[in-house]
């Protein structure tokens, strides 16, 4: 690394300017609005000007056992999608690493496929199958017991749906942990008289222990900090959770804005809490085994396992890919909802036309979200190289606490990060309107996704040797053509691949879209939510299904170029 | 080629951002509840007529009213249109509405003018129901909680429609803890109580559920004139006509537009356009569709406006908390 304490003075300023102009943006763009949801939470007039009551925003959660409720609700929630995930996740991951099951890319193919689509979609397919007079039970022709929809518009159907877009979390993070165990262990137990359960129960799993705990705090995780599933089925199922509480306090009148700010804390508290112990456990389970050598152990399965195991995953299939999707289809081709499920001539084409017809809501609101995903996704490659440069070349701690406020905004729940984000720019003291305003979207865009364009960075910046830069500075080179000729262009498949990326998770972003969108404007998720709620549901499913189409079209795209297995950051 | 493409892309997008950004430099920004249809109908044959550009955000009552409190230090709205007479009293207790009057005040009725208000049109409240399932229709709101109607009926949630929370507020008002009661039993024998007007109608319409409590009219004589199996009974002991407000906010910077804007919606022509809406107009010159019910033949419970218009957030609040999540 360069020594740049040998330069002169006012060159010294110009590297720290540097490292300086870092901290305003991130000071600016991230930590501002943060500080804001934690203010507002202290001081319900903050924006007013005041700072009388404080702390009341909190007494009021805890004071109304509605709220508390609402917190113990998420937790178990939470807590019952992981178990889920782990009971589906670890047979699914063992299925693949570990036995000579057939057909293992296809089985691969079926738990990349919940990636694809966000759950919000999902979930709102699967309420359109099972509700009263939903297709389930137009296809079993009227014969649906109650039970099964009071079962599904409840906490059960609720922790179903999570699980079916969670499991492929724990199922691929079981098989990665599986593959780098070698069997060692497993070839000593059963040498020394062990059979297969107790192998299985006392060096596979404890070996997998940190695996799972893993996964599962990602898993649970995710699962407390999303917001498109609570918001379509968790108020049919009366099931209030912190994220659509929090929505729902400052979109709906009456609006609080206080209290929605003091959930927004405690949730980033669990979330921050889950994020310790998951690095905790991490360290203290480390049994140090992935020595890659040793010989890879896979079991045989009978023919009746196979058997079980297809249908297993068959099942799965059917849940989490057919389902879904097949419903989606079909309730975009609809003609009339009272006309026959099985009558071929009630299904047409024409709601494509009219939804995506020139000058209507839908195209626009396609128009929309593209321009967003070309944009925002730009701005961010262009920031996350800057950043991920000069952070680089500095390793005392602002640059460390850099580093860690620039991940803030990916780890903590989106709805928080966006009331911050309202709550920052639309206040009094602002001048230039920027909320509001296409613009604020845009923005919100950058701060939501620059962490994980900074993450493609960051590794992106590991891989270059120093030596490049040196010999090119040592020639005479400008610091700004070593970054032009020299970095950007080594970093550039790594940014390439985190604008892809970032391109299909803008154009179907929900959360960001409903809260900050001016009027007249609506994006694909906005779209398919008003139109959900105003009962336009085969123009909802239209537009879901171009959405996700388009957004399978990109990834297939993103996995040609870029291989490797799918992908692990998504909304 | 790929070093071109980027360039281009974001170019083309700049553009198109650009492009959006002139349509937001409005003359007019309007807030309105109640049929998109007719809001944005409204505003094309206004921008038609005057030259002026409106930028329109259609919503619910429940939203608009959110926005607004939202925007409260950094305002954008002129005019406001709300499905709920007393939501728009509640605004003028804030203290953000300027003073309105029209040229056309003569036509008016009374009661539906006041110093910040007028009155655009109206809709009333009745219980509709699936003609195809239901013969009997039920004679009375009370008659709906009992066990005939067990998970056939459906509510819209006053937190996002306008007219019913000004119905459920005057309900309230009226039978105070009978009311109450009466609503703790509708939902526990199986109403669904959620979402704004068309989300409670749509299962009626496929008939997956026989009733609407709290229906606004003329969404319901809207759909029978599609031809849709579906109808719409006045109770008995009498019901509840909303008046839909219009305002202008104190911080419009465009009150002259937003003048002409008020004068319009209550001109003939305007009215004309509530008329087709199915809602009953504002102006007494006119006449309703005839295949809606008219103002004389409705019977209504006694309303205290004023009352609503300062109790409204708090009960509708309550009513949230208690029977809709029944938390």
């Amino acid at each position: 690394m360069i020594n740049f304490k040998e330069r002169r003075w006012y060159q010294r300023i110009m590297n720290s300017a540097m490292l300086y102009i870092v901290l305003l943006i991130m000071l600016i763009m991230i930590l501002y609005p943060l500080a804001m949801v934690f203010l507002q939470s202290l001081f319900p007039d903050i924006l007013g000007g005041s700072l009388r009551g404080f702390l009341s925003p909190f007494m009021q959660v805890l004071k109304s056992e509605g709220l508390i409720q609402v917190v113990v609700n998420t937790i178990l929630w939470g807590i019952a999608v992981t178990f889920g995930c782990v009971i589906v996740g670890v047979p699914c991951g063992f299925i693949l690493a570990k036995t000579d099951m057939p057909g293992k890319g296809l089985i691969r193919i079926i738990y990349a496929i919940p990636y694809m689509s966000p759950p919000y979609v999902g979930a709102l397919a699967w309420i359109l199958f099972i509700q009263e007079k939903g297709f389930l039970e137009k296809m079993l022709a009227g014969h649906l017991p109650a039970v099964v929809q009071e079962l599904f518009f409840s906490f059960w159907g609720l922790t179903f749906i999570m699980v079916l877009f969670l499991y492929p979390f724990t199922a691929l993070g079981v098989e990665a942990g599986l593959r780098a165990l070698p069997s060692n262990f497993e070839n000593s137990a059963r040498v020394l008289g062990a059979d297969r359960k107790a192998l299985l129960r006392r060096i596979v799993v404890p070996l997998l222990m940190p695996v799972i705990l893993n996964t599962g705090l990602l898993v649970f995780l995710q699962t407390v900090s999303n917001f498109g599933v609570p918001a379509t089925l968790g108020s049919r199922a009366r099931y209030p959770i912190i994220t659509a509480e929090i929505y729902n306090l400052i979109s709906s009148w009456p609006i609080n804005f206080p209290v929605s700010t003091a959930l927004s804390c405690i949730l980033v508290v669990m979330a921050l809490t889950i994020m310790y112990f998951s690095e905790r456990v991490l360290k203290k389970r480390d049994y140090g085994v992935i020595s890659g050598r040793g010989i890879y152990q896979v079991y045989s399965l009978s023919r009746r396992q196979k058997l079980l195991a297809a249908g297993f995953i068959f099942i799965l299939f059917i849940c989490s890919v057919a389902i879904p999707f097949g419903t989606m289809i079909l309730a975009s081709l609809v003609k009339l909802w009272g006309g026959g499920f099985f009558n071929l001539s009630n299904y047409t084409l024409k709601n494509y036309y009219e939804v995506f017809g020139l000058h209507s809501p839908g195209l626009q609101a396609l128009g929309i979200s593209f321009s967003l995903g070309l944009i925002a996704p730009t701005i961010i490659l262009l920031g996350a190289a800057f950043i991920s440069y000069v952070l680089a070349h500095y390793k005392g701690g602002l640059a460390f606490a850099l580093n860690f406020i620039g991940f803030l905004p990916r780890s903590l729940p989106k709805v928080v990060v966006v009331v911050g984000l309202i709550l920052a720019w639309n206040a009094p003291w602002i001048g230039i309107r920027i909320y509001n305003t296409y613009f604020m979207l845009l923005l919100a865009y950058v701060v939501l996704y620059l962490p994980d364009a900074l993450r493609y960075g960051d590794s992106g910046m590991r891989n270059i040797t120093k030596n490049l830069e040196n010999s090119a500075l040592v020639m005479g080179a400008s610091k700004w053509r070593v970054f032009t000729k020299i970095i950007f262009p080594l970093l550039r498949p790594y940014l390439i691949a985190s604008w892809i990326l970032s391109f299909i998770i803008s154009v179907r972003e929900l959360v960001a879209s409903i809260l900050l969108l001016p009027p007249g404007l609506e994006t694909t998720a906005t779209y398919i939510f008003s139109q959900f709620e105003q009962g336009g549901i085969s123009e909802a499913m239209c537009m879901a299904t171009v959405t996700i189409t388009l957004t399978v079209v990109a990834l297939l795209l993103f996995n040609l170029k870029y291989g490797g297995g799918p992908v692990q950051s998504r909304t | 080629m790929k070093k071109r493409i980027f360039p281009i892309i974001f170019l083309v997008s700049l553009f198109y951002v650009f492009a959006i950004g002139s349509v937001l430099a409005a003359d007019l920004v309007v807030y309105s509840a109640g049929p998109k249809s007719l809001s944005t109908e409204v505003v094309a044959k206004f921008q038609e007529k005057t030259g002026l550009k409106v930028q329109l955000y259609p919503a619910s009552t429940g939203k608009v009213l959110a926005k607004l409190e939202a925007e409260k230090y950094n305002p954008v709205a002129d005019v406001v249109v709300l499905a709920s007479w007393a939501a728009g009293l509640g605004l003028k207790n804030q203290n953000v509405l300027a003073p309105i009057k029209t040229e056309h005040s003569q036509f008016l009725r009374d009661e539906w003018v006041d110093d910040y208000l007028i009155a655009t049109g109206a809709s009333a409240m009745g219980i509709a129901y699936n003609t195809k399932l239901v013969t009997d229709p039920p004679k009375d709101w009370w008659d709906m909680a009992s066990p005939e109607w067990q998970k056939q009926v459906n509510m819209p949630s006053p937190t996002k429609s306008g007219s019913c929370s000004d119905f459920v507020t005057a309900f309230i008002g009226l039978y105070g803890d009978k009311a109450w009661d009466f609503f703790a039993k509708l939902r526990d024998n199986g109403a669904n109580i959620a979402g704004p007007n068309n989300q409670a109608l749509t299962p009626v319409l496929t008939g997956a559920r026989k009733t609407v409590f709290a229906a606004v009219d003329y969404i319901i004589y809207k759909q029978l004139q599609k031809g849709e199996n579906i109808n719409i009974a006045y109770p008995a002991s009498g019901t509840v006509v909303n008046p839909r407000p219009i305002v202008v906010l104190k911080s419009s910077t465009h009150k002259e537009n937003a003048q002409k804007f008020v004068d319009y919606y209550l001109s003939k022509e305007g009215q004309a356009l509530v008329v087709n809406t199915i809602l009953i107009p504002a102006r007494t010159d006119l006449k309703v569709l005839p295949l809606r019910v008219g103002m004389d033949q409705i019977k209504t419970i006694p309303v205290d406006w004023d009352w609503l218009g300062k109790n409204q957030q708090e009960i509708i609040g309550r009513f949230y908390k208690k029977i809709e999540t029944g938390m």
